[in-house]
């Protein structure tokens, strides 16, 4: 295997993983999904749209985490749709929900590639990566699951 | 004749219903409940004597009206798989359905119409009706499956719920016309067997039940048309956003690749365009902002608010 291709399986392995801890159902809204990751890595969380974004450049949300108190806040823009806001938070769920969150992950949502992203070291993007991996399979449970009602006949 | 129309009203709809989806059902296992639901009712409706004499497909069961039987069981389970078409999660298949209702409901008739119905005269459309005149165990017979189609009209309505908007009207409409009819029916032995007939309520029957079925069919041909415009719709839009992203010379995501169906691809394309918008500070156009926001109502629709 090559090295991309030995990375691309450690992010399938542990988007997988980190998936499994909350157990989503699909159909689930953004807001059981939030609560399903609370209960899954044991914090409370709040999702802020903050409206105040001028300076964000090409971030397109952020996770603040505390530990200690077991809380942490999302922060979205407020002016971005409501389905392109899900996704960012979403990809800070997938940040909490990997195991390696607290080693490597930058906790930041940019609109640009990790690839492209000269900053990141090899393991902070590979942590972004699970989580827009972990991003993508959340709205694919919330939008783009089987819905019984187009499936009877 | 009325009910000779409805009848093969219903099944001329239900058997375009077997031949039209039997290619999906082939395919996909979750789109064969469906497809059994209307194949049952095919030969439930057929067993009525319309296109094939009744006398003749009785004949193959003995000539003593088990004909009757065999399509009260077949009416019966159709409609609970059109139940479970509309409600049972999309993993569900044929096998793994809850079974043990119908098929308890289905032996309480076998076993009632043979016990309470030991002789029971010669092929007749209308056997049922005219034993109840004189024999208590018709009768008895005669409510008991009545009243088992009957439930099964009132689950069909609570069902409803979770069916697409026109479809669940029509299905409803049909649930009461099912229900009304069982309900006159079973007033109707009654009256034959204890007091007197009344013509109106004997005549009640046929129309309610069959204008019924003929709704419920219906209500399964708007499902369908429903669904394939929803899917038609998802296609269109993913074509369009396919051209807007080679117009603003965007490089497609990785995760692109993995999208399993035209909803995911489209929610990945969408995500990714809006990335590049704010990653090259080069907004969308109008146009491009109204597309996506028909993307974003396309994705999260909730047709009927219940998903598995």
């Amino acid at each position: 295997m090559t090295a991309s291709g030995e990375t691309l399986a450690r992010v399938q392995a542990r988007s997988d993983r980190a998936l499994a801890r909350a157990a989503l159902a699909p159909g689930a809204t953004f807001d059981e999904v939030v609560r399903a990751v609370e209960r899954a890595v044991g914090i409370r969380l709040d999702v802020v749209a903050e409206t105040d974004t001028a300076t964000w450049g090409t971030l397109t949300g952020f996770l603040a985490y505390f530990p200690e108190r077991r809380e942490g806040t999302i922060h979205v823009r407020a002016g971005d749709a409501s389905l392109y806001r899900e996704f960012a938070a979403s990809h800070e769920l997938g940040h909490l929900l990997d195991d390696a969150h607290c080693s490597g992950a930058v906790h930041e949502r940019s609109s640009v590639s990790p690839h492209r992203n000269p900053a990141l070291s090899t393991s902070e993007i590979e942590a972004e990566l699970v989580a827009e991996q972990v991003a993508h399979a959340i709205a694919r449970l919330m939008y783009a699951g089987p819905r019984v009602a187009e499936l009877s006949w | 004749m009325v009910t000779v129309v409805l009848i093969d009203a219903a099944l001329i709809g239900l058997v375009l219903v077997v031949v039209g989806r039997a290619r999906t059902a082939w395919r996909h296992p979750r789109a064969r409940i469906a497809w059994l639901a209307a194949f049952l009712g095919v030969i439930a409706l057929l067993t009525q004597g319309t296109l094939v004499p009744l006398a003749a497909m009785d004949a193959v069961l003995g000539g003593t009206n088990v004909l009757k039987l065999v399509q009260n069981v077949l009416t019966m389970v159709a409609l609970w798989l059109g139940i479970q078409a509309g409600t049972a999660p999309a993993t569900a298949r044929i096998r793994t359905l809850r079974w043990g209702f119908p098929l308890a409901l289905a032996g309480v008739f076998v076993v009632v119409f043979f016990v309470a119905m030991p002789s029971r005269g010669p092929s007749s459309f209308l056997f049922l009706e005219t034993a109840a005149a004189t024999s208590t165990g018709a009768w008895v017979y005669g409510v008991l499956h009545m009243a088992g189609i009957g439930l099964v009209g009132v689950l069909l309505y609570r069902s409803a719920r979770g069916s697409l908007p026109v479809t669940r009207r029509l299905f409803r409409i049909g649930a009461v016309g099912i229900v009304l009819g069982c309900f006159s029916e079973i007033v109707d032995l009654t009256l034959t067997r204890f007091l007197v007939p009344i013509e109106v309520v004997s005549a009640l029957f046929d129309p309610l039940f069959y204008l019924g079925v003929v709704s419920f069919v219906m209500g399964i041909f708007a499902a369908s048309r429903t669904t394939v415009m929803i899917r038609r719709r998802g296609e269109s839009l993913l074509g369009r956003l396919e051209a807007l992203a080679r117009e603003r010379a965007l490089t497609l995501p990785d995760a692109l690749g993995g999208a399993p169906d035209v909803d995911a691809r489209l929610h990945t394309l969408r995500v990714a365009v809006e990335d590049e918008a704010i990653a090259t500070s080069t907004p969308l156009s109008g146009e491009q902002r109204a597309l996506l926001d028909e993307v974003d109502a396309h994705l999260t629709r909730r047709t009927t608010g219940a998903r598995a």
